[in-house]
């Protein structure tokens, strides 16, 4: 039984644990920081790795605690919040080119500034493609409160000075 | 000449830089050794809460502040009971979870005991260093985890009690757990399990010098 467990979990991480890291980014902001929360989310994972197995989204089930393993974070250290550190080395190779890093830059110092709330719902939703409802679910939050909060954080974005686009005239 | 242009896509752009280029994929089978291990280190807590503990885990003790007093008397806790309570802070860092600080306590001037063949030399200033190494992931109380460099500080009341030995159980093999402090009766005795062996459930017990139980779960 524990082979079998060890075998599904293994392959969920192979499969699933690159973009439990990059929800993980967009929540905290830092790289290393989103590969401890996105490890921790998976230590808690395996520890009940029968529940997992039972959920109809065995993803979902990880990304909720994902999510809640970051609230954690944040409730109990605030002060060790640091969310400003740009990595500016993009992970691994692709065919990524300067301009689309500088932009990707800037939309990560915009989303530094949000709230955590606002920076939760706007990697849900566009990070993960979440619906509204789905957002709410995850978040523990109302629709209402998702709709709000990602409006906010829509406005935020299109006044933040580093996301004006640079063109030649 | 260059102009801008407010962003009018927002949904678009941040579509774009979220799904960045996926990281590698993490390394299976150390998630489950950690898992495992936080489990065995959560239980054995709970057992040791039980019979007045608090165990540390996962972490090595790094600096022991000795005070003057302290100091100039020397304390042991293998030396039969210290006369008068004394105190000393602790604090931890980053250390290799095979690594223990022996259950003396330094003496000022001399190397103190160690385990595991750890140096661990007490500084005329009373504070000694044990070099941290390993994983930078230090647990310095039932589910604290202190960062690379943090610093936590405890208040160690010295007394009768570190005389004692805590020793824990998964199965029938006992096994010894480093006391760093020990307790006043308002404060619980400190003791050290770095990596604890064994999947639970785990009985936890104190062992006086002459031999005898003192107390157990």
């Amino acid at each position: 039984m524990a082979n079998r467990t060890d075998e599904e979990f293994a392959a969920f991480v192979r499969d699933h644990s690159p973009r439990l890291q990059v929800i993980a980014r967009g929540l905290c902001g830092d790289p290393h920081l989103a590969q401890d929360l996105a490890q921790q989310a998976l230590e808690k994972a395996y520890l009940k790795w029968g529940r997992v197995r039972r959920a109809d989204d065995r993803f979902a089930y990880v990304r909720r605690i994902l999510v809640n393993v970051h609230h954690d974070r944040q409730r109990r250290r605030p002060w060790r919040e640091q969310v400003t550190e740009h990595d500016l080395e993009p992970h691994g190779p692709g065919p990524d080119v300067p301009g689309a890093i500088a932009d990707r830059e800037a939309v990560r110092a915009a989303l530094a500034e949000l709230t955590p709330r606002e920076r939760a719902v706007v990697v849900l939703r566009y990070a993960d493609d979440l619906t509204e409802a789905d957002t709410a679910r995850e978040l523990g939050i109302a629709v209402g409160t998702v709709k709000s909060a990602c409006a906010r954080a829509l406005g935020k974005l299109r006044a933040a000075p580093g996301l004006s686009e640079v063109r030649e005239a | 000449m260059e102009e801008r242009e407010p962003m009018t896509d927002p949904e678009e752009r941040l579509r774009m830089a979220l799904r960045e280029e996926a990281p590698p994929a993490l390394d299976a089978d150390a998630i489950i050794h950690g898992a495992r291990r936080h489990r065995a280190a959560r239980r054995l807590q709970v057992a040791a809460a039980a019979a007045g503990l608090v165990v540390v885990t996962g972490g090595v003790v790094t600096a022991v502040n000795v005070t003057d007093q302290a100091a100039q008397e020397g304390s042991s806790a293998a030396a039969p009971a210290a006369p008068a309570e004394r105190r000393a802070d602790a604090s931890t860092s980053p250390g290799s979870a095979h690594r223990t600080v022996g259950p003396q306590a330094p003496q000022a001037g001399r190397d103190a005991p160690v385990v595991d063949g750890l140096a661990l030399r007490v500084r005329a200033d009373g504070f000694c260093v044990v070099p941290p190494a390993g994983p930078p992931v230090c647990r310095t109380g039932p589910g604290a985890v202190a960062a690379p460099g943090a610093t936590r500080r405890w208040v160690i009341h010295r007394g009768p009690r570190a005389t004692h030995v805590a020793q824990y159980a998964s199965g029938d093999r006992w096994l010894p757990m480093t006391v760093v402090g020990a307790g006043s009766p308002d404060e619980p005795l400190l003791a050290y399990a770095p990596d604890p062996v064994g999947d639970g459930p785990f009985r936890v017990r104190q062992v006086a010098p002459d031999g005898s139980v003192a107390r157990t779960d």
